[in-house]
């Protein structure tokens, strides 16, 4: 056998085995990049519907349909776009003066989240609200543990 | 001179102590008042006698000791064996007690500086957060009227408001991060 018909071969034997191992897992690839298009696709919806109840002025329903989409299953790396819905439906809550309800799908929706950053922005939005409804102690205990988180896990 | 200042007087003059122009005064004033005059006489008798009968009034030394053996025997009035006892019989228990007071007391002053320094730390993380948080409501507001304004100048995002009760909505793909254009 030519030098260059070795060649071949070994990559031909290379692509095999390449394609062997990789090829149970491809089903697998896909339907996670469906299920998670699927889950986008939902959170969309829902999204909407909660900005259309807020308009509507039904915010108990709002809050709701808002803890919906944290209640959905999502892969880890969705929690920084997660975080930033749940501090944008709290701002949403907030500027219709409905605070309260607000620091209440903070507090519902904290525990999902798994990391230092997210749960800093959740902490220190949370003390934001508390603040503007004038409880300046439990906003700085807020703050306090954001601070605090932040220290713990070497964020900046 | 009157009569009440030469009866505060009085007893300083006897002592000598008074300067001398005002015992000069006070010497004037004893010669012309009768009843001043009975007052100083009657001082200087029983500063007489005091002096004359002061051998006789001296306690003796067994009086004292009397008295010692009395009061030791006496029961401590209630709450008085406790730290102030203790402190009369030791010394070295009363300085201790001092330095550790003192170790306190900076133990404390210590603490509480922590404290501020940590808590007015933690107001201006606060207060950082909330001044970036507002500015971020300033510029929502903003863009809101800007919206707005564009809604009433005919912008295409009119076009959707015109059969839409919220008419305040702004485009879907700007505050839905799941929308496919902002993916």
């Amino acid at each position: 056998m030519r030098s260059g018909d070795m060649r071949s071969f070994r990559l031909a034997i290379a692509g095999a085995v390449l394609g062997v191992t990789l090829f149970p897992t491809m089903p697998l690839l896909r339907a996670q990049a469906w299920d998670l298009n699927k889950t986008r696709s939902v959170a969309e919806s829902q999204h909407e519907i909660v900005m259309i109840l807020i308009r509507k002025k039904e915010f108990d329903k709002a809050a709701e349909e808002a803890n919906k989409i944290f209640q959905m299953k999502w892969p880890e790396d969705q929690e920084p776009i997660l975080s930033k819905e749940l501090i944008w439906f709290a701002g949403q809550f907030h500027r219709n003066r409905q605070s309260a309800l607000a620091v209440r799908l903070l507090e519902t929706n904290l525990s999902m989240f798994k990391t230092v950053k997210s749960k800093v922005a959740i902490w220190k939005e949370k003390g934001y609200l508390l603040e503007a409804m004038g409880q300046h102690d439990k906003a700085l205990d807020c703050f306090r543990e954001a601070q605090r988180l932040e220290k713990a896990g070497g964020h900046p | 001179m009157d009569c009440r200042q030469c009866s505060d007087d009085l007893t300083a003059y006897m002592d000598g102590e008074l300067a001398e122009s005002a015992a000069q005064q006070l010497k004037q004033h004893l010669e012309h008042c009768e009843l001043c005059r009975a007052e100083y006489e009657e001082l200087r008798d029983t500063a007489t006698f005091v002096s004359e009968h002061a051998a006789d009034l001296e306690p003796v030394p067994e009086i004292w000791n009397n008295l010692r053996s009395r009061i030791a025997e006496l029961p401590a009035p209630a709450g008085s064996f406790g730290v102030f006892r203790f402190l009369a019989m030791n010394r070295w228990a009363g300085m201790l007690s001092t330095v550790a007071a003192t170790a306190v007391l900076a133990l404390g002053l210590w603490g509480y500086e922590r404290y501020e320094q940590s808590r007015s730390e933690l107001e201006s993380y606060m207060s950082e957060y909330i001044q970036m948080r507002a500015a971020q409501e300033h510029q929502y507001e903003l863009r809101m009227i800007q919206e707005r304004d564009n809604a009433m100048q005919g912008a295409p995002e009119a076009e959707r408001a015109i059969d839409n009760p919220f008419a305040d909505t702004r485009p879907v793909a700007l505050t839905n991060p799941f929308h496919a254009e902002a993916r």
